[in-house]
């Protein structure tokens, strides 16, 4: 056998995509074995393309060849990376496997032998002459690029000389010639750079001087997506759905609002002119909890079915639990939607404008001490004034928001948060255009605004502390004045705080337990000025007439949880999620005691597949308008849901994913509103919810997946159920958003050259409803009252393709991005409510959402 | 960019949608415009004249409108909170209540239903006794038996609430077939409730500027809807005129409601009772034409209470009627009828 040199090889070059979040940190070299080939085999200077996977541990898991230069190149490159040795990547502190590719360069006999990154390499071989520093940088993110191969030439001899960039993207070549040198990179995922440079005098010895050379580096091909997580974090629940902040912003029909993506996940019924109301498994909406940083959020949209209320580019991942979800959160009764907010990239300071037709936002972030810091702040505002009063004369609308986050690791051991965000809304209108003499004006307005402090401490390297707490202030106001009727007032404003401390013992790589108090405090305050029911016996006026009446309530309840939860490896491929939260719900001025158990099993059957099972109950905490004495029944428990699922998933590789599961999900002491007669007071009163409703869903979900990475990635999603109602002293009936299939396609694929293409596309059953057979005349009333078939049906077939093409462009240091995003590309009409008229003899096609274009330009700096 | 922009479309949308709808103030067919009751509540043992305002402008030469009058004796189960009664015009959601009591697809000879007969009036006397089973009526209200119940029955829900009794009319001309209902309120109140009266309207052209007297008018003794001093000439088409009530009860009536919620100090209830509450009566106007146009199909007494009707391209229907229905929101009404000449 030869020994045929490496001469060089060109190092895990860090995807950008990976450099900017900050909670990653890429795999590291630590030992490198060069390839052998046959003897005989003539030496050629030539480039093995190869995909690593790097495990835990910074083993080589596996390799395969992404572009092969031919045997005996190719194999010779396997067996030589198979053998390296790495530092694991890093999502934190917690050490994931992950996949790279991997340049493995063949040079030929006549190169100089160069080993890379042999750390020192530069002080054990002073060498004397010229030298050159320089920095590279990837081009538009200015990311520092680790491990670009620079190669320096002297045209008068062709000597040559090679380093490689540090991690902090900078180079230092000695032993260079005087004159001028050839410098270029070649790194096989860039476009190549050849460029004339001057060393000046000095060798290792001398000070460090500042770099005279700083190259960007435009990527070429899908290099940008080229590092892929490859192990998502290891799943809390039999049913875990993690998505990355690249898979949240390109899903066409959000406008690129990670919030929004949940609704093309498995599980998720299509809302009502797509508001984003999440109807998880059959419940209610209000049953499936929104958390940001882990603390339960009340605000999720901006009015109206605005966009999200956090800038997307503080969203770092979503996490969505359609049921079962672990036990250190809880008061919602299905399904919890987990937002985790990050930090920009931390290298330099970062910018971040953008504007669409009806907002515009701006991000700028900066860090500080040494980068173990890092202050962002973001604010959005939109327009829609400028241009709504030419459609809608007299009607107002705004909404602004804001993020500032500020987060400091003053130790590696210790990791603290600061965050502070809020929203204010309005909408209103003045006037009527039809009776410009005529006062009639509404108004609402409504807004959050919420402190978030957050430390954790590694106290030893098997225990954390986990400490955050959340104060928010949330106000609602809404007017509604006019000379015809009495003014309507309605003002609530409260305060809550959530409470979170908790530890984590994780002994070994098989076992990890958790516990903790999350406590919730509410007060709220309201003075209500607001129509009453209709006057017992008395017919509803034909048109709105309120009899107002005055109402002023304060509410408090207070909410105490202790959680326990592990995560038990107990060998074979099985996992044990056990868990169970010790509730204390005091409201009304009383104390519900409840217990939330959750098993949730996972047993890898075999490297690619996995069986799941999981069974829970959780107890929601009702709302206070529906317990306040003067507006509710104190006596209303909270609902409890009862879910159980089983599914399998398939992991055949390359970032794919398949999952199957079936579900069952039950919901008891369901409130609903009653208007039931009361004479308790010696006098008469209504009775405004009743908790007698019950609901239960079953069905199947498919998910096939392919993750982020490479050149597509995306997800198809299907659900088959049959989600129902019952409400005494009627039987079980369809739910009125029961949706028999749900299907969303969403996929991305990267054309390169900075050209990607989404597209989704929806497929749902109708909603089911009562067709009108005919009407009766009230005559008190002047109005039809319909009457309704005794059968139901539902509405079509609900379908829908809605594309979005994304365009970047890089300059050496900022990059402008261009986004077209068309919902409905194909303009189907997908009626969501049947018209008639006013007496029910013309039934017309109801309203849709019609074709909607959309461009929006983004500044990154 | 946001859903906000697909909800402002989706009202530019559904208005342009509406458009396509027909008005319900537009009289093209068989319609029933108005069940009065005189009296509109009675006390058990009380009889009430029954008359309709049916039109069908189509009718042919010989052809008879025909009519079926019956009182569904079981009282109409009471509204509540969720509008039982209020069944959305946009349909959908078909969870809404039955078919609230017209109680023609009971069977004939069934005790529940009483026939009124086939003329075009009727009239219907409620039964002595039929307050008098305390233990159904709080059944129909959905009031649990409780010690207290029954005393808050005769005290307060009797005289101020009633009971409802449906009187359904069922009308026929040609194939053309609609059912209509209203309801009787029998009650302990005193006094009670009658139907609107004086109903009067100043109808002047738009670019006139022509404005009503304050002061109160007399109404016309042959029904008419119209000040007599009006005096506007015959209706043009592609022209817009302004109708403004008049003779508006100042100030307006009293009565008391059960609405629930607390009492309120100086509550005039009598007895004064938690839930009770008086409530200021309103006036709403119903507008019907043979010629569309109406900006409003219904307004009242407050506000504005005035109406634009711009009559649009013609040639306008020659003689063109206009009916104005008056109910007072607790089951009074009252209607007048017009007959406008045209220039075409």
């Amino acid at each position: 056998m030869t020994r045929f040199i490496a001469t060089t090889a060109v190092l895990l070059t860090v995807s950008p995509v990976l450099a900017q979040d900050a909670q990653l940190t890429p795999p590291k070299l630590t030992k490198y074995v060069e390839a052998v080939v046959p003897i005989g085999t003539r030496s050629r200077d030539l480039d093995v393309v190869v995909l690593v996977t790097i495990d835990e541990k910074g083993a080589v898991s596996d390799v395969t060849i992404k572009t092969g230069a031919g045997e005996p190149w190719d194999s010779a490159a396997i067996a030589a990376v198979k053998q390296f040795g790495f530092e694991p990547a890093r999502e934190g502190e917690k050490a994931i496997a992950v996949q790279v590719p991997y340049v493995y360069r063949f040079f030929s006999k006549r190169r100089g032998r160069f080993v890379a990154r042999r750390r020192g390499r530069r002080a054990l071989h002073p060498t004397p002459g010229y030298r050159l520093a320089g920095e590279i940088l990837e081009k538009g993110t200015r990311a520092p690029l680790v491990a670009i191969p620079i190669v320096i030439t002297d045209p008068s001899t062709g000597r040559k000389v090679e380093v490689t960039t540090g991690p902090d993207g900078r180079f230092v070549a000695y032993g260079l010639a005087p004159g001028q040198l050839e410098l270029s990179i070649v790194t096989g995922e860039h476009k190549a750079v050849g460029k004339a440079v001057k060393g000046v005098p000095g060798d290792p010895n001398d000070a460090p001087i500042e770099p005279s050379v700083q190259l960007y580096l435009d990527p070429v091909g899908f290099s940008q997506y080229r590092t892929v997580i490859k192990d998502k974090p290891k799943a809390k629940a039999a049913t875990e759905i993690h998505l990355t902040e690249e898979e949240l912003r390109k899903v066409p029909g959000t406008f690129g609002d990670p919030s929004r993506v949940p609704a093309t996940l498995p599980g998720v019924a299509r809302s009502p002119f797509g508001l984003g109301y999440y109807v998880v498994r059959g419940a209610s909406f209000e049953n499936t909890g929104f958390f940001i940083d882990g603390h339960p959020s009340l605000f999720l949209y901006h009015l109206l079915g605005g966009p999200g209320v956090v800038h997307p580019e503080l969203i770092g991942s979503l996490t969505f639990y359609p049921g079962g979800y672990p036990a250190n959160f809880g008061r919602f009764a299905t399904g919890a939607i987990l937002l985790d907010t990050k930090d920009p990239p931390d290298d330099r300071w970062h910018g971040d404008v953008s504007i669409d037709l009806l907002k515009a936002s701006a991000l700028f972030s900066v860090p500080f001490d040494e980068k173990k810091g890092m202050v962002t702040a973001a604010v959005r505002r939109s327009y829609y004034e400028l241009f709504l009063p030419l459609v809608a004369e007299g009607t107002s609308l705004s909404y602004t928001d804001y993020q500032l986050r500020v987060t400091w690791n003053p130790t590696p051991q210790t990791r603290l948060k600061f965050l502070a965000l809020g929203a204010e809304d309005r909408v209103g209108s003045e006037g009527d255009p039809e009776e410009p003499d005529e006062e009639r004006n509404s108004d609402l307005a409504l807004g959050f605004h919420r402190l978030l402090f957050s430390a954790d401490f590694d106290v030893t390297p098997k225990v954390t502390l986990e400490n955050s707490v959340v104060w928010e202030y949330d106000h609602t106001s809404s007017q509604q004045t006019s000379e015809e009727n009495d003014d309507i007032d309605v003002g609530f404003g409260g305060y809550f705080f959530s409470i979170r401390s908790g530890a984590v013992y994780k002994p070994n790589k098989r076992f990890k337990l958790q516990g903790g108090l999350d406590a919730l405090i509410a007060d709220v305050d309201a003075d209500l000025q607001v129509p009453s029911f209709p006057p017992l016996s008395d017919p509803r006026p034909p048109i709105f007439n309120p009899i107002i009446i005055n109402q002023s309530l304060a509410d408090q309840f207070y909410s105490i949880a202790l959680y326990a939860a592990a995560d038990w490896d107990v060998g074979g491929g099985v996992r044990i999620i056990p868990g169970v939260r010790g509730l204390m719900d005091h409201y009304s001025g009383e104390a519900r005691w409840n217990a939330d158990p959750r098993l949730a099993v996972r047993w890898q059957v075999h490297d690619q597949w996995t069986l799941t099972g999981m069974g829970a109950i959780v107890n929601q905490i009702p709302p206070g308008f529906q317990t306040n004495e003067e507006f509710g029944d104190p006596s209303i428990d909270p609902v409890r849901g009862t879910q159980g699922s089983f599914g399998v998933e398939w992991e055949p590789g390359d970032g794919w994913e398949i999952k199957l599961e079936g579900f069952y999900n039950f919901l008891d002491n369901m409130a609903r509103p009653s208007g039931a007669a009361l004479t308790d007071d010696g006098g008469f009163d209504r009775a405004l919810w009743t908790a007698d409703m019950k609901g239960r869903a079953y069905g199947a979900e498919l998910l096939v997946r392919k993750r982020f990475g490479g050149r597509v990635h995306g997800w198809l999603a299907y659900t088959l159920s049959r989600a129902e109602r019952l409400r005494p002293p009627a039987d079980w009936d369809t739910y009125e958003i029961d949706q028999t299939h749900i299907l969303n396609l969403a996929w991305t694929v990267q054309l390169g050259a900075d050209w990607s293409a989404s597209a989704r596309f929806q497929l749902t059953s109708g909603n089911p409803f009562y067709p009108v057979t005919g009407s009766r005349y009230d005559a008190d009333r002047d109005r039809y009252e319909p009457v309704y078939a005794e059968e139901r049906d539902r509405l079509p077939f609900f379908h829908r393709l809605d594309i979005r093409i994304d365009k970047r462009w890089r300059f050496d240091t900022w990059m402008l991005e261009a986004y077209l995003d068309i919902q409905n590309v194909y303009n189907a009409t997908n009626p969501e409510v049947q018209r008639y008229s006013f007496d029910y003899s013309i039934q017309s096609a109801g309203l849709s959402v019609p074709i909607l274009p959309t461009l929006g330009l983004r500044a990154v700096f | 960019m946001s859903r906000l922009f697909i909800t402002l479309l989706l009202s530019t949308v559904a208005l342009g949608c509406l458009d396509d709808l027909p008005p319900a103030h537009h009289v093209d067919k068989l319609r029933v415009l108005a069940i009065v009751s005189e009296p509109p509540e009675v006390e058990a043992g009380g009889t009430v004249a029954l008359s309709a305002l049916v039109v069908d402008p189509h009718l042919e030469d010989g052809e008879t409108i025909t009519y079926k009058w019956r009182a569904c004796v079981l009282p109409e189960r009471l509204a509540g909170f969720a509008g039982s009664q209020g069944n959305g015009a946009s349909g959908g959601s078909g969870y809404s209540v039955q078919d609230p009591g017209t109680c023609f697809d009971v069977p004939d000879g069934d005790k529940g239903v009483e026939d009124l007969g086939t003329e075009q009036t009727a009239s219907f006397t409620v039964k002595d006794d039929f307050l008098d089973d305390t233990d159904a009526i709080l059944a129909l209200y959905g009031i649990p038996p409780n010690p207290a119940a029954d005393f808050i029955l005769k005290q307060l829900l009797l005289p101020v609430a009633g009971v409802n009794i449906t009187i359904a009319l069922e009308v026929r001309a040609g194939d053309q077939v609609l059912r209509a209902f209203k309801r009787v309120n029998v009650s302990t109140a005193d006094p009670k409730n009658a139907n609107p009266t004086d109903v009067l309207f100043h109808m002047a052209r738009e670019d006139a500027g022509a404005t009503p007297p304050e002061e109160s008018k007399p109404v016309p003794e042959d029904g008419e809807c119209f000040f007599a001093q009006d005096n506007i000439g015959p209706i043009e088409a592609d022209t817009t005129y302004v109708l403004t009530a008049m003779n508006i009860p100042e100030p307006a009536e009293l009565y008391p409601v059960l609405v629930g919620g607390p009492a309120e100090s100086g509550d005039p209830c009598t007895p004064a009772f938690p839930g009770c509450q008086m409530h200021e009566e309103a006036l709403f106007y119903s507008f019907f034409s043979t010629q569309a146009g109406f900006g409003d199909n219904i307004i009242k007494s407050k506000g504005k209470h005035k109406v634009t009707w711009e009559t649009g391209a013609g040639p306008l229907p020659d003689p063109l009627d206009v009916w104005i229905v008056t109910r007072d929101g607790r089951g009074g009404a009252s209607w007048c009828h017009s007959q406008l000449d045209v220039k075409n």
